[in-house]
């Protein structure tokens, strides 16, 4: 049987990972939830996460989430669950920040505006 | 930090047009997606259906951070973040105001309905898409306790 899905493929979403209109990483830390705003920088399938100068990548899984909008069928999204490492600055990058690079476990993708039976 | 009822906060609010909502899972795992929202007598108020996993999420673990991107205003740079406490109700008197105020937000706005308007042809997929789904749908309710305004990593 026959079901629309809304899921797509992480490469055709390719462009809104080059150019994230915005990103957030959400983590655990001392059993709380937490969340936050992030820069992200995607290189040949590889996730790479800006945060705040000095702040050490959080421990454990997080889950990385890029996301674009705002009416109905322009709706469309990527989400990554892995972990993060401290890596170098990336080449090009500007302002203060620390690099981590997310090896991803799972990643998700969806688009509205491609909704098919599949 | 800010009080959630802080006129700053209220136009920043008005400003955004999604909200990450973000969740701890039983496994301690943390959780994030973007939903749709409206404030309603003080709550920030997101539809979606018993099936999502952040309801699952928020069932067992009520406390959530919310961040807000202001899309719409002039200050890119900046980031709303909310705690709260999430509630996922699913009755009639809770559901049908918030329905309506998010239609009237998001579809019946004038970039809603272009987007319709040019989207027609996916329409009937769409209308399968939402029966599928049809029939646990409810409105994840979230009173603020603080909030607090973020610069995006320069």
């Amino acid at each position: 049987m026959k079901r629309v899905t809304r899921a797509v493929d992480v490469d055709e979403l390719a462009d809104l990972l080059e150019w994230p209109p915005r990103a957030t990483l959400a983590f655990v830390s001392g059993g709380r939830i937490e969340a936050l705003p992030v820069a992200l920088r995607y290189e040949q399938g590889r996730y790479f996460v800006g945060l705040g100068a000095g702040m050490e990548p959080p421990a454990g899984r997080v889950k990385l989430l890029v996301d674009d909008g705002p009416w109905y069928f322009d709706l469309r999204g990527v989400w990554v669950r892995g972990t993060l490492a401290a890596c170098q600055a990336r080449a090009g990058a500007t302002g203060m920040r620390d690099w981590c690079e997310l090896t991803p476990e799972k990643t998700v993708a969806w688009h509205y505006g491609r909704l098919r039976e599949v | 930090m800010r009080s959630p009822r802080d006129p700053a906060v209220r136009r920043f609010l008005q400003r955004s047009t999604t909200v990450r909502i973000a969740t701890l899972s039983p496994a301690a795992n943390a959780d994030i997606i973007p939903l749709y929202f409206v404030r309603y007598r003080g709550r920030i108020c997101m539809g979606t259906r018993r099936s999502n996993p952040t309801v699952r999420d928020l069932i067992e673990n009520p406390e959530v951070v919310l961040l807000f991107h202001g899309e719409r205003g002039r200050q890119p740079d900046r980031v709303l973040r909310m705690r709260g406490r999430a509630t996922f109700r699913t009755e009639r008197s809770a559901r049908v105001p918030v329905y309506a105020l998010a239609a009237l937000r998001y579809y019946l706005a004038p970039g809603g309905i272009w987007n319709m308007v040019r989207n027609r042809d996916k329409r009937a997929v769409d209308a399968r898409y939402k029966g599928e789904r049809a029939g646990d749908g409810g409105v994840i309710e979230v009173v603020p306790e603080t909030a607090e305004f973020l610069r995006l990593p320069s």
